[in-house]
């Protein structure tokens, strides 16, 4: 029949368990080969361990099953919750980076202007003499009196230096800096304007371009130039900031 | 943590352009730290990989459950991307599949076939997960071919008779189980499924020696066939 009887069931794991000596396994297999019904019932037994395998993972089968079931439910809230926690932490990185990427340049924006406003030598012009007429009269006049575009006009038709100087000096009052700067450059290098125009010429570029001003400035306190004790000084300073 | 250190930061007097660099390295610091921390095992080299998966084999040995359900929740969603895109398969076939090549990775550690991992553990388990979809997909196609059951050659039909010849079923089997006292489960459980030896047995169940365990497995399972006995022999009542 095959049914297991119940005392058989030591003799079979005495068997299964290799417990058995010389003569009981002998026995053993000699019954095996004439009792069918036993042989059967061995055959049955050894069936049923397999299976007693099979049920304890199907049981942790469904275990896994129940997990995947709770990981699908609540797993996807945390992997939004996730997900959102990184998206918010990756935006927040990047507007600090970019903040910091366009708010220190105020800040030092500030700082230097500051710097280029002191040390921004003030010039007061030409002298204006009442017993002679010069090209510049009007146009000095208007600058002592800090009518900067009137001044910027009055010296637009000429094309010396010293109308480079002062329209540029002119252009920086108005905020100007780079109509400051491109009648700056336009100055000779012989001309008696060119170490002051040089001098400026840095400090404008510090507002514009910080690296380019330094790299300027690092090269009139390098240079013979009446400047260059002023130009390390704001070198000092900006290094002190 | 970030936002604090990064006020500490901003009170260090540092020339602009100093800190400037070294808060963008700070920056690049936090990014690689803000991905790690996002996986669930924090494999940050490979010599950690190994301890890990060093541990999660002796947990398993010890009979522990619990490192496969983690290792289960980590590797889900990719080996089912994996079996979307190479095999086509539903979630469905491919979460069978995966589930059963997790519990095959346990039985393998249990039973002492698998000591060490030569490759990654995710290599080893979509390895096994493989076989096991190809293995479903392609019962699948037989059975939804062949309406008839005399039409089906093969395996499926060797199974049939099989199944036929059985004194017991699988699911009488598992009810007879059910009926067992918990201990009786426990123990055939740790013999059977855990594999564990007597002297284990007894450390884990509290009895006094090896022998006492063998006694109670015995005992169990001629618990376990009486029960089977008397519900297979109702069926003929």
């Amino acid at each position: 029949m095959g049914y297991i009887a119940e005392e058989n069931i030591d003799v079979f794991e005495r068997f299964l368990s290799g417990e058995m000596n010389k003569e009981e396994l002998a026995s053993f297999e000699a019954r095996i080969a004439y009792d069918s019904d036993f042989k059967q019932q061995l055959e049955t037994y050894r069936s049923l361990e397999k299976d007693l395998k099979n049920h304890f993972r199907e049981e942790l089968k469904k275990k896994l099953i129940k997990v995947d079931r709770n990981y699908d439910e609540s797993g996807s809230n945390n992997r939004d919750w996730k997900m959102r926690n990184t998206l918010v932490s990756l935006s927040l990185v990047a507007v600090i980076i970019i903040g910091l990427l366009i708010v220190p340049s105020f800040f030092d924006s500030n700082g230097t202007e500051k710097i280029v406003q002191k040390n921004w030598a003030y010039d007061e012009g030409l002298p204006v003499l009442m017993s002679r007429k010069s090209t510049y009269d009007d146009a000095m006049n208007n600058f002592k009196q800090g009518r900067w575009e009137k001044t910027i006009n009055s010296l637009d038709s000429l094309t010396t230096d010293t109308a480079y100087f002062y329209k540029a000096l002119s252009y920086y009052n108005l905020s100007e800096h780079k109509n400051a700067l491109s009648n700056f450059e336009k100055i000779n290098s012989s001309s008696e304007y060119f170490a002051d125009a040089q001098f400026r010429t840095a400090l404008l570029y510090l507002i514009i371009d910080k690296s380019k001003g330094i790299k300027l400035l690092k090269e009139i306190a390098n240079s013979k130039s009446s400047e260059a004790e002023k130009a390390k000084m704001v070198i000092e300073e900006i290094n002190a900031e | 943590m970030f936002f604090l250190s990064f006020s500490l930061f901003l009170t260090v007097k540092y020339d602009s352009r100093k800190k400037y660099s070294l808060f963008l390295k700070y920056i690049g610091l936090y990014f690689k730290v803000l991905l790690l921390i996002e996986e669930d095992f924090t494999f940050l080299c490979s010599e950690l990989k190994k301890k890990e998966e060093h541990k999660i084999l002796s947990q398993i040995r010890k009979g522990d459950e619990s490192p496969i359900f983690e290792i289960y929740k980590i590797f889900r969603d990719e080996f089912l991307m994996y079996a979307k895109t190479n095999y086509n398969s539903t979630s469905e076939q491919s979460k069978d599949a995966f589930q059963e090549a997790v519990i095959d990775f346990h039985q393998n550690v249990i039973s002492g076939k698998l000591t060490e991992l030569s490759s990654s553990l995710k290599t080893y388990l979509f390895q096994i997960g493989k076989h096991k979809l190809l293995n479903i997909l392609q019962k699948e196609r037989r059975i939804t071919y062949h309406d008839s059951i005399h039409l089906i050659k093969g395996e499926k039909a060797t199974d049939f008779m099989k199944e036929e010849n059985r004194i017991y079923t699988q699911e009488q089997i598992n009810n007879a189980i059910n009926k067992l006292p918990e201990d009786c489960q426990e123990v055939l459980k740790l013999y059977y499924f855990k594999e564990f030896d007597m002297n284990s047995i007894a450390r884990d169940m509290n009895y006094k020696n090896a022998n006492t365990a063998k006694s109670k497995k015995s005992v169990c399972m001629k618990r376990l066939v009486a029960e089977l006995n008397k519900i297979t022999s109702m069926i003929f009542l």
